[in-house]
Formats: C-alpha cells, structure tokens, sequence
C-alpha cells in the first residue's frame, strides 16, 4: 500500500476512534443538559444477586405489558409512555410499538422476551448503576436494607430526551447512593 | 545453517568452490538479519498486553470522586497517546514488527478500555454484543493499515465472542452476520501471511484461530433441524483435513487444521456409534429439510471441490477424509436404517483403529499402534454406555484390552531394543 494512503487511512481511523465514542458522549450529555428529570421507583431485587461486579442492578415494575398485533421480536425497540403521580413519582403506562410524539413522556426500551399471548417482557434502558468498586459491597447492603424500611423510598434518577434515557443518579430517601456508601 | 567449519570443509573436499562458499555465507547472513527476533516480538505484545489490561482495569475502578468532565477525558488519554505510538511506528517503517505489533495491542485495548468508561460514566446497560461490534469495528482496519497480525487475531477473538454472544443466545438466537462478513474481509490478509511467512509464528496462530473460529460459531445455524449439524461440522473437518494438506507444519501444533480436522470427525464418529443418535436421526420429519440442511450442503460442496483441487493423493489424512465423507452418506442411509447405520458405524472406527494398529505393529512406530488402540477402546468404552452386557463380560473386556495394550507396547520396544 502507498505509503500515503496508509497516512490517511490511519488519520481517518484515528478520527473515527475518537468520534464514535465522542459520539456515546455527545447523545448522553444532550439527554442530560436537555432532557426532563424523572423519578422512578425501584424495586427490591433478588437479595442474593442485586450488585454484580461494579454495578447494582435495578428493577423496575411492571416488566410485562400487553401489546395489540403480532411481529414484536425479541431485541425490538418499543415506546413505554409513562404519567407523574401527585409526588412527582413516574410510573410506567402503556407499551407502544410506534414512537409516540415527541411532546409526550415516553421512553424506548427493547423486548426482552415474548411470554405468549400478547404479554411483552421489556429491559429497562437503565438498569445498571456503576459504583466505584470500594463502595460497592457497602452500597449493596444499604441497597439490600432500603426496601426493608417502609418509610424510605428508592428512587432512579433518569433523564429523558425524546425516548432516549441515561441514569441519573439513585437515592434512597433523597441521598445518592454514593454519597450513602461513603461513610 | 552451515557453520564457517562447515563451509571449508567443503571446499577443501571440492564439493563446492570458494566463491560458492562465500555466497551461501551472505545468504544465510542476509536471511538472520532479516529474521525478526521473535523473542523481542514475543516480549513486546506481551509487555502491550499487559498495560493495556491494567488500563482497563483501573478504569474499571471507576473513580467515583473525579467529575463527569474528568473522567470523559481520562478516557481518551490512552487512546491518544496509542495512536501517537502506532503512527511513530509505521513512520518507522512496516519491517519494525515487534513496535508494531505491540503499539497497535495497546490502541485496541485502550479503545476499548475508553468504551467501557464512557459505559460505566452514563449508566449505560448496552449488550456486550453490541460493545464488542463496536470495539471490533474500530479497531479491524488497523489489520492492513499497519499490517498487523496480532490486530488480525483480536479481531478474530473479538467476532468470536460476538458470534456466540447473538447466535447462542437463549433469547431466541439471530445469525450473527456481521460475523461472517469480518471474517471474509479477514481473509487477504491471512492468504498474504501463508504467502509471505508460511513458516512464522503468527501464521501458525492464524492456522488456529481461523478453522477454530468457524467451528466455535457454526452451531448458531441450529434451529429445528439441530441434528444436520453433525453433518455440517463433519463437512467442515473434512475441509480442515484437505486444508492440513497444503499447510504442513513441521509438527501437529503448527497445524491447527489437521488437529481439528482429526478431532471432528473422530468426536463425531464415535457420537454415530450410538444408538441414541440413530434414534434421533431416524425420527427427523422432515427429512430433507431447515437452513442446517443447506449449511451442510453448501459445505459438502466445498469439502468435495477443495478435494478434487487441492488432495493431489491419499497422504495421512486419507483415512480420516474418506471416513469423513462416508459419514456423509451413512446420514442419508442411516435415516431409513437405523440400525444397520450404527452397525455399519462401529465397523467403520473399528476397522479404523485395527488399520493403525497394523500399521504401527508392521512399521514399529509405537504412537501409531498406540492411536489404533485409543480409537478401538473409544469404541468400546461407548458401548458399555448404551448396551446391556452384564457387569462380569465388561470386566473381562476391559481386562483383555488392557492386558492386550501393555502386552503389545511392551513387545514393540523390546523389539526397538533389540534392533
């Protein structure tokens, strides 16, 4: 190969290397700035496999929707509309297989599994929250211990820009997880 | 090489003159020189190896305390400074091969250490499929920009891993057809290895990787029809065996082909002795029918053409392709006789096992007898396992086998020490 073209090759795989994951950046800060903030409540996991490795694994209610028509697949994007209840708390709706329009709150989510007649499991598009790997056992035992206490409620902090979503933060009783494992 | 001693001596026997002698000095002297130290290259890839994985895992602490802003920048900082590293050496030149490959090892880790930070800093749940396409895109076109072998080969595990990842899983599998095409865009490069460095190491790597690959991901074509994958991958050992042909290492390890070629057929071989394949196979309705049908057909295709062009005569893998396309036909027959298929199976590894072990009593050679013994206990071993002999029979079986196998391995180095 020409020893210039070789150059340019490497020059523009280089560019490339630095836009695709810029890219990953760019769309997530763009839900960040812009995005409207909601609150969703999280759900108590399975207690023995809530953190694995660096991330504790959210889950969130209802996981199954019923949708009208057949053709969903496993791995297709959905539309999950959403309403706020009286303490600023949103709850999932409706499963949508069309993209609502963009003023409504909506988020978009994949199929995970078909359960047969009509009923939809979905993967939430943020179910994963990275601790820092010291505070990681400690976050797993406040993480654990909030659902046993009533008066305390686990939230996922999620912005959301026209269906595309990025974790926020998760609190319990309004402090970040982080910030409880701290100490 | 001739040492300096060497040399003289020729001359001074008149086998050659002094001008000869001095020519086929240089030769050799040229040849070491341009012979990369494979050592220094061994070293390097190695060294990249392991700064690129320790890159990873300290991103993989994930820095709570440093902002947003920092971290997204901290993810591009091994990135940058690799690529400055991979540009100094190909500004060296493409004959720096130990720079090359080991600068280009640590890009595609820091690449792929600066994705996983940016997943961990948005909560990003992504599949690992979908990361791993990502990371191999940016990274393939670094096999002929630089040149690279050891890109080649990551790029290899990396589709590997993506194949198996979206065809096996149990989520209803797709085709993984992003794999099959990296692998063919993967293709020149290899053919240029064989080409230019048959004898490297690397090429002998590629030998491995590149049938290992293919065999790990040919299952993701099982759907309804799962059992026209014993044929399909049966098609492919063949292939592998022909293949071994043309490669000829110097030892088994640098034929991957051949080692895979002969694994395949026997593994599947000896699943044909049993009865409960037969079963399988005779109550498959329809017969002739799913994309494993075609698979196997395609390949068969391909096993008999690249016999026709490339098997100039029967060497060692004789027996094993001509058992292997065998096979082929026992399928078709065995689905409309069970019976007489499984029977017909077991003569086959039998006779199999009995033609090496002839074959290493008349040369003396004590791995090939002992091979003929292997493949026959196989059988016989499988057959305990489906049948209803009673326990005393067995026993006794094993015992004559056993005390037939030492006897014999005994006999032979006697006869060794004799000579």
């Amino acid at each position: 190969m020409n020893r210039k073209i070789v150059w340019i090759l490497f020059a523009l795989l280089c560019l490339a290397q630095w836009l695709v994951p810029g890219k990953m950046i760019w769309d997530k800060e763009k839900v960040i700035e812009n995005g409207r903030e909601y609150r969703f409540i999280v759900q108590p996991v399975d207690p023995t496999d809530p953190m694995r490795g660096k991330y504790v694994v959210l889950s969130f209610s209802p996981r199954t929707f019923m949708v009208d028509g057949d053709g969903v697949k496993v791995g297709d994007p959905v539309y999950v509309t959403m309403y706020e209840d009286g303490d600023g708390v949103s709850h999932p709706l409706e499963l949508k297989l069309e993209r609502p329009d963009e003023y409504a709150d909506y988020f978009e989510a994949q199929v995970e599994r078909l359960n047969g007649g009509g009923e939809v499991e979905i993967a939430y598009p943020f179910d994963r929250f990275y601790m820092e790997e010291s505070k990681a056992p400690r976050a797993e035992a406040i993480f654990r211990e909030s659902f046993s206490d009533v008066t305390q409620e686990t939230l996922a902090i999620v912005h959301i820009l026209q269906g595309q979503a990025v974790l926020k933060d998760v609190q319990i009783g309004g402090v970040s997880l982080s910030v409880l494992a701290e100490d | 090489m001739l040492t300096k001693e060497e040399l003289e001596e020729l001359v001074s026997a008149g086998i050659i003159s002094q001008e000869k002698a001095a020519e086929i000095d240089a030769f050799f002297h040229q040849k070491e020189s341009e012979r990369p130290n494979r050592i220094l290259i061994a070293f390097g890839i190695l060294g990249a190896l392991l700064v690129g994985l320790g890159i990873i895992l300290l991103v993989a602490h994930n820095w709570d305390h440093l902002s947003r802003a920092v971290k997204t920048m901290i993810a591009f900082v091994p990135v940058i400074i690799s690529q400055v590293l991979v540009g100094y050496a190909l500004w060296k030149g493409r004959h720096h091969r130990t720079l090359i490959e080991s600068t280009v090892v640590l890009l595609i880790l820091s690449v792929g250490a600066c994705m996983a930070l940016i997943s961990q800093i948005y909560n990003i749940p992504g599949t690992i499929s979908t990361f791993m396409m990502t990371w191999v895109l940016l990274c393939a076109p670094l096999v002929y920009i630089a040149h690279s072998s050891m890109a080649s080969l990551l790029v290899l595990l990396g589709i590997t891993y993506y194949g198996m990842d979206v065809g096996y899983n149990h989520r209803g599998g797709q085709l993984p057809y992003a794999y099959w095409g990296i692998l063919l865009a993967l293709l020149p490069y290899y053919w240029k290895l064989i080409k230019d460095y048959p004898k490297s190491n690397f090429t002998v790597f590629h030998h491995w990787f590149f049938p290992g690959s293919i065999a790990l991901t040919l299952g993701v074509f099982g759907a309804e029809h799962e059992f026209w994958l014993f044929p399909a991958y049966m098609s492919l050992s063949v292939i592998c065996l022909v293949l071994a042909e043309k490669v000829r290492g110097e030892n088994l390890f640098q034929n991957g082909y051949q080692v895979l070629g002969f694994a395949g057929v026997f593994i599947i071989q000896l699943l044909s002795t049993f009865d409960f394949f037969w079963d399988e196979v005779s109550e498959m309705d329809p017969f002739f029918a799913g994309r494993e049908f075609i698979l196997t057909l395609a390949l068969l295709v391909i096993s008999v053409i690249a016999s026709v062009l490339l098997l100039k005569n029967l060497s060692k893998s004789g027996k094993w392709i001509v058992l292997g396309f065998a096979f082929l036909a026992l399928f078709v027959f065995g689905r409309y006789f069970p019976t007489t298929a499984q029977v017909v199976a077991n003569l086959a590894l039998m006779s199999l096992g009995v033609v090496y072990l002839r074959a290493g009593a008349r040369s003396g050679r004590l791995s090939t007898m002992n091979l003929g013994f292997l493949i026959i206990m196989a059988v016989v071993l499988s057959r305990f396992f489906d049948s209803e002999i009673s326990f005393v029979l067995r026993g006794l079986i094993f015992v004559t086998i056993g005390m037939a196998f030492f006897g014999a391995n005994y006999y032979m180095m006697k006869r060794k020490a004799h000579e």
